[in-house]
């Protein structure tokens, strides 16, 4: 809990930073609102820029955790088949978990070994270690903490790049870059759902681990059919409701903060936060004849 | 310490009712009226309350996964479609709040959603309240019955009856909180609603004295406890003859008696069944070791959690109409 939850914690950060130097960047591109758009621009690259190193370093401690309690996890992540020393570090390739081995791998020799020993010959365990039924899913693993670290990545570089932009006035006149980071708006929500994805296809076979298996773990009432009709029922409402969020969302973003700057003040007295910058449209005004 | 979790579930269980009940029940009577400023009125007096009430739920689900966890698994077993449709209900009326006020066309969906989604959430909880007291087959501390095993005349008229009770509380609230024509109105549905609540509880009352041996016996072990129902009919007849017309304070008052007495008498008949017939408290309760490390958690998040409460309750007391500046 040490490493994982402020590894948690520094992602949401790293999303709202992203989201916020987007949307500032979206609006310098169409130049409207300046000066709110310059502090998200500068804010949300300096706060993303100052927390990705953090991150990452969270990111590697999170990774030793994994070795230490949830071996099989780490050797799936690693697509490591077999138990080796010193042991290579895959950087990409196809994991075949029919024949149990790499399909167009690339690799760094003694890498392995040194990220999850912090020595160049340690011997580091294989899946094969593990009874085939102790083992995860590799694919999913494998791949979800790739795009994971991609997106850090990604952000590593569109902040730093940003910030260099900034210390030579130039952040708000390289429009390419602005550009590129309005896309980058949604690498800190792909991180959050790959490493997700990573850590909790990387712990099956297990629900408690080591302790209890999720087929063991699942309500003895419960039948395949309720099952599906639950989960197709809760992607139908998120479905909707989601939609709809980021529709309302981006559409708040495209009539940017003017409206919210008018209504604040009322917002005060029984009327939460939440409720003022719409209040004007959402009662036709009626507010001010009331007050 | 399996009675101190207990003890903490069933203030948590009654907080909830209480506080979620009157936010739920301006859903449902939400739903009664097309009349455009009272709505938006009606969604202002809970707007600052109805997502901290909903904490308590996530208090009383987090105590028993940890403190009785045998009890967990038999109810979200019997209870697994309510229990969708519980969330349900509570996202689409959470949605309402944020969603109504920034679209036009699609509003009176997100307005259909805030009422089903209330009235939605009011009756599986009562329905679930009226399975339980009917018994929900249990074998080796597991449901073991069908999906639909809560579906019976019963639960569908206690979950009306929960459906009416927090629509009591929720007129009761916007009598309290708001001025002029809208608590006016309010005014009118307390008197009916207060004497169907009255009509559907004692026709529970009774099945439930007929149909169960557990609540008979317990009631003429513990005749001192027959004083609950007693007080609870009371305080919903006093309402029904226009007590509270003077005091704004009053029948939400009296409807908050109501159910802290008809929470008693469950209690009295049913104690110490969590799960009635099947499932006491000294046998659900997780180990002791597990209960002592719970308690320095509990010790902790609690006070917090009942602190932020009364500072909301605080900060926005007073009539809503008011605070306008």
């Amino acid at each position: 809990m040490r490493v994982r939850w402020p590894h948690m914690l520094l992602a949401a950060f790293l999303t709202t930073g992203m989201c916020v130097a987007a949307t500032g960047a979206w609006y310098v591109l169409r130049d409207v609102h300046r000066p709110e758009a310059r502090v998200m621009l500068h804010w949300g690259l300096g706060l993303v820029a100052a927390l990705i190193p953090i991150q990452l370093f969270f990111g590697h401690l999170t990774g030793l955790y994994v070795l230490k309690h949830q071996p099989a996890k780490f050797a799936a992540i690693e697509a490591r088949w077999k138990t080796q020393q010193p042991a290579s570090e895959v950087l990409i390739a196809i994991p075949d978990e029919a024949s149990e081995r790499n399909l167009f791998a690339i690799e760094i020799p003694k890498l392995g070994s040194f990220i999850a020993s912090g020595n160049w010959t340690a011997r580091e365990i294989g899946l094969e270690t593990f009874p085939p039924e102790d083992r995860p899913p590799v694919l999913i693993p494998f791949f979800g903490f790739r795009i994971m670290v991609g997106m850090g990545l990604i952000m590593l570089a569109v902040s730093w790049f940003g910030n260099l932009l900034r210390f030579r006035g130039r952040l708000e006149t390289t429009r390419w870059f602005l550009w590129g980071t309005f896309f980058a708006f949604p690498t800190g929500f792909i991180a959050i759902l790959t490493g997700w994805f990573t850590a909790e296809v990387g712990r099956q076979p297990w629900v408690v681990y080591g302790l209890l298996r999720t087929e063991d773990a699942v309500t003895p009432a419960l039948t395949t059919g309720d099952v599906l009709v639950s989960l197709a029922s809760y992607v139908a409402v998120y479905a909707v409701f989601v939609s709809f969020g980021v529709y309302y969302i981006a559409k708040l973003l495209r009539e940017g903060p003017t409206t919210e700057a008018k209504a604040i003040p009322r917002a005060t007295g029984s009327r939460p936060m939440a409720f003022a910058d719409t209040a004007d449209s959402a009662t036709g005004g009626r507010l001010q004849t009331d007050g | 310490m399996a009675l101190f979790w207990a003890g903490v579930l069933a203030c948590s269980i009654l907080v909830y009712v209480l506080l979620d009940g009157f936010d739920l029940g301006v859903g449902v009577l939400f739903g009664t009226t097309g009349n455009e400023a009272y709505r938006v009125r009606m969604m202002d007096t809970i707007a600052p309350f109805w997502d901290g009430n909903e904490t308590w739920l996530v208090v009383i689900g987090a105590g028993l996964f940890a403190a009785f966890p045998d009890v967990y698994a038999v109810f979200l077993g019997a209870f697994y479609f309510p229990v969708l449709l519980l969330l349900f209900g509570l996202i689409f009326r959470g949605i309402a709040f944020e969603f109504r006020f920034r679209s036009e066309r699609m509003r009176r969906v997100w307005d259909w959603g805030f009422f089903l989604g209330s009235t939605m959430v009011a009756f599986v909880q009562g329905a679930a309240v009226g399975a339980m007291m009917r018994g929900i087959p249990v074998a080796d501390g597991q449901y073991a019955g069908g999906p639909l095993g809560w579906l019976h005349p019963f639960a569908i008229l206690t979950g009306i009856g929960l459906v009416l009770g927090y629509a009591l509380l929720g007129a009761g609230w916007l009598v309290l909180k708001s001025e002029g024509e809208l608590r006016e109105w309010a005014h009118r549905h307390i008197r009916w609603l207060a004497a169907s609540v009255l009509a559907v509880l004692f026709l529970a009352f009774t099945v439930t004295f007929d149909y169960s041996v557990l609540a008979r016996s317990n009631l003429y072990a513990r005749p001192w406890a027959l004083v609950f129902p007693v007080i609870g009919a009371l305080a919903l007849a006093g309402i029904v003859l226009g007590a509270g017309r003077e005091r704004d304070g009053l029948p939400f008052a009296m409807t908050a008696l109501f159910f802290l007495a008809a929470f008693l008498s469950l209690g009295a008949m049913f104690w110490p069944y969590m799960i009635p017939y099947s499932v006491t408290v000294a046998s659900a309760a997780a180990p002791d070791a597990s209960l002592r490390f719970l308690f320095y958690g509990g010790i902790v998040v609690l006070p917090i959690i009942v602190a932020y409460t009364i500072g909301v309750y605080w900060v926005f007391r007073g009539k809503v109409d008011r605070g306008y500046g």
